[in-house]
């Protein structure tokens, strides 16, 4: 049914020639009437459009339904069917028009009829581009200029001017001289312009006023070819710089200029392709649906190279059940068939032999498959053969020699094979222009092992801790340090679960064989057994970074570079100033404080702390000072611990000075702004 | 459009579609068999499915390719947030010799700012902070910061001209990623799957795998739309692959339902929406009922692509160990790969924190090392099993960064903007020309001065190697055909082989 409407679509080509015929016919009887009065002819011609309206609808309706078939260039059916839509409706109008008794609408006859003419034109126009080709009506003798062997070719003739007559001629040409130069011809081109000679270099400037119009940038409007058009590509210009470097020579040969570098590559590119592949889409046969279709069906995915030729490329990758019968199938058109994939499938010795039809072959990937030294003999066969995969199967030296016969052979894959390094260089030096696709060994060498993970919940501990190190691989050997000195293959060597006593800087290595040591992954877990009660801020935190107050300081939980965490009290353009009351007397010998930096966001470490003791709270007595001073210049996100070994004291009461810088340094970018400090831990000991 | 428009119109598709189709099938005929394996619903403005184009799986719209293709598939290491290509690929000395120097205005020559520099009074100059060194047969100045991509650089393209309009990130990203600086318009992945279809019935054509950098670990995130099918079926929409327990989510059974339980549930379940169908013609109910179907074949294709435990330790030995935690670029990088050995045909990674606007060489240094090592394995690992060849793999941001620090500039550290106006990008394998570097920009790497590639250029380049003319591609919607390069793109011929 679907293919009924097709089918009725098909006789668009038999009602489309009787509304032009008609409405024709109608416009002559009307030119007709003009002559001879007659009021019988007027009722003709109203007879006449009636039916060149019908057959508009009737051709209309018919193209509609043809137009569903695929194959047409979008734009022209686009335009056609539009066409032809307008000219119906018109042609009707047309016909009420010249039924109508007012006089203002039949003023109207006239100049309507002449758009119907119009349409029908441009209708018939565009339709007959679809049906004939665009060039039918207007045939342009072209002569396919093919060059052999660019060597011999004509420089001017069949390098040159090919370029000019695509990019140049279309505005320089006697019917369209723009800027009065022409460029079909020697002469014309000598001749120049009104801007003067195309190829004398001007005096003053550095080069030929063709060559300099080529080179202007492409906004300025003496830019050639003029922004719009089709540019000229870089190839084009190399090959029109050395034409002229070469003094225009109208009557050289290729090989009588000098051509070097990159400048061979790209004369070569204009020679005929004679690539294995265009001779053989020149060659194929064309493959009829019907066999595309049986063959798919059978379950073997064939697909045409490109809608430009008849070539198919063939993939059976990963299909476990290919057998003699599934390839026979493919047989009939073997000519037709140049690349076959069989990676990662059961394909094999004995299913290589059947694959003598299809000796066209330009590609063959058996990579991952069961083939062996056995298929050296088959190979040989395909003499057109380009690229062949054999990685990850067990072929060995003794195939990779034998391959001398393969002379067109251009790449080859031979990774995790059974193939030697000796092997490889003697299939070098056999197929000299043959890329055996591999990475040297080298290039991956050098990696690193990943650091490995130092696991425990918690950084803090009152009484001892159990941590464990993990590596990602199998096989990794662990060495670690837990008083912060640098671990080697010399240090302890993890087993088992480490426990620790006091506070320790945890360090460790992975080491494994073939692989870099890691980098050392580091953790340092704080002990800290002195109880408080309360933690007394004195001077007051930013309400946005005022977490849990002072038990911020001492809940033993470390805050992240996200600073709105919670875990943090900031504190803009002030300093700390807390004091500790802790549960019971305690001697203190050592103070850390948890500070971060990140100048980017006005946050800088503090300068200084200083750190007081107190039996009853109301005499504070010094007993330790750290001084860090100013930042360098950075603007790295951080944090830190930066400790302190007081004088050991004994104490109820301990007071924290923490001086912030106040002000931004002279280095930021807002240098005085008000600067902040932002402190999330003390830890007493 | 009011719903009533929209009635209205599914009535016109009824009404043709009765004539050429329906009556053809047998009312309630279209059983989902049928849907997906036949030429029922031939090319047309909703073109789902047709028959000449090749294996199972989603067909494509193409009945044939406009010319042989070079490749079968691309993976795209999009490098989000603008990578500096001042510290990476594009070696400016005369940027060291004037550290701190104002950049002159006719340089700038009136480039507009994002609103992070505008108020700057001075743009002072600064180079890389990072050596470079030369590589390969050709000597391509690589920075001392990509080691690995420089061991590879005979297999690479470099661009060092791209330009692009865009100077924000969601704009800039959008318009590489759907040809258009406003959403809405369908991302490359679903052109393609839309076009070619896919190759393998048990994976979607277009994946896409997300990786946090070290660089700068809170930027900004990306928006799902990005892999979008904007106006397309959402079939073609690109199917994200998280490193979690669930890799694509919803996917996976309820507890307690067996395969027999899902298998007429589905059945059932289509059946009602193809009852729907015959009444709405919402073409969205094709789609939704070829995703169940998908979804179904995925429970077992999914895992197995994701399960990464049998690749030998020579494999992390290339990609680096990183590619043992799942989540990294390296991680994404190897599943890339085994995706590519699906035939999965557009691989879209996204790699986040290259937008360095302060502290840039201490960030870009852990950046760097998140995907040197991985992005080059990729293409070592390609290539030796055959697939470089047939492959395209697209490294690069949305925009470039300034020749100028933004903010702090000291001895050790600066900072960059966005920059439109020149950035690199590479491009390994099928039909690419390998170990070149293609265009240039001006001393003080601000300006290009040769061969402009412009966003546009690059898809219609891609679109080539595929086998499409970017200009023949369309998509007819809202009475406009749309492409994926919008009314412009030019193929970059000099860097196809």
């Amino acid at each position: 049914m679907i293919q009924l409407g097709i089918q009725i679509g098909h006789l668009h080509p038999l009602f489309v020639h009787l509304p032009i015929g008609i409405i024709m016919m109608a416009f002559l009887l009307e030119v007709y009437s003009r002559f001879i009065a007659k009021k019988s002819i007027d009722e003709v011609i109203e007879f006449t459009l009636l039916i060149a309206g019908a057959t508009a609808i009737l051709s209309l309706g018919t193209g509609w339904l043809l137009g569903e078939e695929s194959g047409y260039d979008e734009d022209s059916l686009f335009l056609h069917r539009w066409m032809a839509v307008s000219f119906t409706v018109t042609t009707m109008l047309l016909y009420f028009v010249k039924r109508s008794k007012i006089t203002w609408v039949s003023k109207s006859y006239v100049p309507l009829f002449l758009i119907v003419l119009g349409l029908i034109s441009l209708t018939g126009h565009f339709g007959g581009n679809m049906t004939h080709g665009e060039d039918y009506l207007f045939v342009e003798e072209k002569e396919e200029l093919v060059i052999t062997n660019i060597q011999e070719a004509q420089v001017y003739a069949q390098v040159i001017q090919p370029i000019l007559d695509n990019k140049c001629v279309s505005c320089h040409n006697a019917n369209k001289a723009k800027g009065g130069l022409l460029m079909s011809t020697p002469n014309e081109i000598l001749k120049g312009g009104d801007s003067g000679s195309l190829l004398d270099t001007i005096s003053g400037h550095e080069q030929t006023l063709f060559l300099e119009r080529v080179h202007l940038p492409l906004e300025n409007d003496d830019h050639m070819p003029p922004k719009g058009k089709v540019q000229l590509t870089d190839n084009e210009k190399v090959l029109l710089e050395w034409w002229i470097a070469n003094k225009n020579c109208f009557e050289c040969k290729v090989n009588e200029l000098p051509t070097e570098g990159k400048l061979a590559a790209i004369l070569t590119s204009l020679e005929q392709d004679t690539s294995a592949l265009a001779v053989l889409a020149k060659e194929a046969v064309e493959i009829p649906k019907e066999w595309l279709q049986n063959v798919r069906a059978a379950g073997i995915p064939v697909q045409k190279l490109s809608g430009k030729n008849h070539l198919l490329a063939v993939n059976m990758a990963s299909m476990d059940a290919i057998t003699e019968d599934k390839l026979e199938v493919l047989e009939e058109y073997a000519p037709n068939i140049i690349e076959m994939d069989f990676g990662f499938s059961n394909f094999n010795d004995e299913l290589m032999s059947q694959l003598k039809p299809f000796k066209n072959l330009l590609k063959l990937k058996l990579q991952h498959t069961q083939v062996t030294d056995a298929i050296a003999d088959d190979l040989a066969d395909f003499e057109l053969l380009e690229s062949l995969n054999l990685y990850g199967t067990a072929v060995t030296d003794k195939l990779v020699i034998e391959l001398k016969k393969n002379k067109k052979l251009q790449s080859i894959y031979l990774w995790n094979t059974g193939v030697s390094t000796d092997g490889l260089a003697q299939l070098q030096t056999n197929n000299p222009g043959l890329t055996i696709q591999q990475i040297g060994a080298d290039v991956f060498e050098a990696t690193i092992l990943d650091p490995p993970t130092i696991i425990s919940d918690v950084s803090f501990f009152s009484d001892h801790l159990t941590i464990s190190i993990e590596s990602l691989f199998e096989g990794t050997e662990i060495y670690y340090t837990i008083d912060g000195s640098t671990p080697t293959e010399a240090s302890l060597k993890y087993d088992t679960e480490i426990t620790l006593q006091t506070t320790a800087n945890v360090k460790a290595i992975a080491v494994k064989k073939e692989w870099k040591p890691s980098v050392i992954a580091e953790r340092t877990f704080i002990k800290n057994n002195i109880a408080y009660n309360n933690v007394d801020l004195l001077t007051v935190p930013n309400e946005k970074y005022a977490g849990q107050k002072g038990k911020t300081l001492m809940d033993q939980k470390r805050g992240s570079i996200n600073f709105v965490d919670g875990n943090w009290l900031g504190f803009e353009g002030k300093h700390l100033n807390a004091i500790v009351e802790l549960k019971e007397q305690n001697k203190i010998s050592k103070v850390s404080i948890g500070a971060l930096s990140a100048p980017a966001s006005w946050i800088f470490y503090p300068k200084a702390f200083v750190v007081s003791a107190s039996k009853d709270g109301v005499n504070f007595k010094e007993i330790g000072r750290k001084e860090m001073g100013e930042e360098n210049p950075n603007a790295e996100v951080k944090l830190t611990f930066f400790d302190l070994d007081v004088t050991p004291t004994d104490a109820k009461y301990v007071k924290l000075q923490i001086q912030s810088p106040l002000k931004n340094p002279a280095w930021h970018t807002d240098p005085g702004g008000k600067s902040w400090i932002f402190i999330d831990e003390v830890v007493l000991n | 459009m009011s719903e009533k428009k929209i009635v209205e119109e599914r009535s016109l598709i009824l009404n043709r579609r009765s004539f050429l189709g329906k009556a053809a099938m047998g009312v309630g005929g279209i059983g989902l068999a049928s849907l997906l394996g036949t030429n029922l619903f031939r090319k047309g403005e909703n073109g789902l499915y047709t028959a000449d184009s090749g294996p199972a799986g989603v067909k494509g719209v193409l009945d044939s390719l406009h010319h042989p293709s070079k490749i079968k598939r691309v993976i795209y290491l999009f490098q989000s947030g603008g990578p500096s290509q001042l510290e990476l690929f594009d070696y400016k000395p005369l940027l060291n010799q004037r550290r701190g120097e104002d950049l002159p205005e006719s340089i700038r020559n009136g480039q507009r700012l994002t609103g992070m520099t505008s108020g700057q009074d001075k743009f002072p100059l600064v180079g890389s902070n990072f050596e470079f060194q030369r590589h390969g047969k050709n000597g391509t100045y690589i920075s001392d910061l990509l080691p690995y991509t420089a061991k590879m650089v005979d297999d690479i393209c470099i661009v060092k001209s791209m330009y692009t309009e865009a100077i924000n990130h969601d704009p800039a990203v959008t318009f590489f990623q759907t040809g258009s600086q406003q959403p809405g318009r369908p991302s490359i992945g679903s052109w393609l799957s839309y076009g070619l279809g896919s190759e393998n019935e048990n994976l979607p054509a277009f994946t896409v795998l997300l990786s946090r950098g070290s660089g700068r670990p809170n930027g900004q995130p990306l928006y799902t739309r990005l892999w979008g099918n904007g106006f397309l079926h959402s079939l073609h929409q690109g199917v994200q692959f998280r490193a979690a327990k669930d890799p694509v989510l919803y996917l996976n059974d309820p507890k307690g339902t067996t395969a027999d339980v899902k298998r007429s549930m589905l059945d059932k379940l289509a059946e009602l929406n193809d009852q729907h169908y015959q009444e709405s013609n919402d073409p969205e109910i094709q789609s939704r009922i070829a995703q169940y179907e998908m979804a179904y074949r995925m429970q077992t294709s999914v895992p197995d692509v994701m399960n990464t435990e049998g690749e030998p330790d020579y494999i992390y030995k290339m990609y680096g160990s990183d590619a043992k935690i799942p989540g990294t670029f390296a991680a994404n990088c190897l599943l890339a790969r085994r995706l590519a050995e699906k035939d999965v045909r557009f691989i879209q990674l996204y790699h986040m924190g290259w937008d360095q606007h302060d502290n840039l060489p201490g960030a870009i240094q852990k950046q760097a090392k998140d995907v040197d090592q991985a992005s080059a394995a990729l293409i070592a690992d390609l290539k030796q099993r055959g697939m470089l060849e047939d492959t395209l793999v697209v490294w690069g941001g949305e925009f470039g960064r300034t020749n100028y620090s933004q903010g702090l500039l000291t001895d050790t550290t600066y900072g960059r903007d966005h920059h439109p106006r020149c950035f690199t990008m590479w491009m390994a394998g099928g039909g690419i020309k390998p170990g070149i570097v293609y265009g240039e920009t001006d001393e003080f790497g601000y300006n290009i001065t040769q061969n402009p590639v412009h966003v546009h250029d690059f898809q219609a380049t891609m679109l080539h190697q595929l086998g499409i003319d970017h200009e023949k591609f369309t998509y007819k919607y809202q009475g406009r055909r749309f492409r994926l390069t919008d009314v412009e793109g030019h193929v970059i011929k000099d860097i196809l082989s």
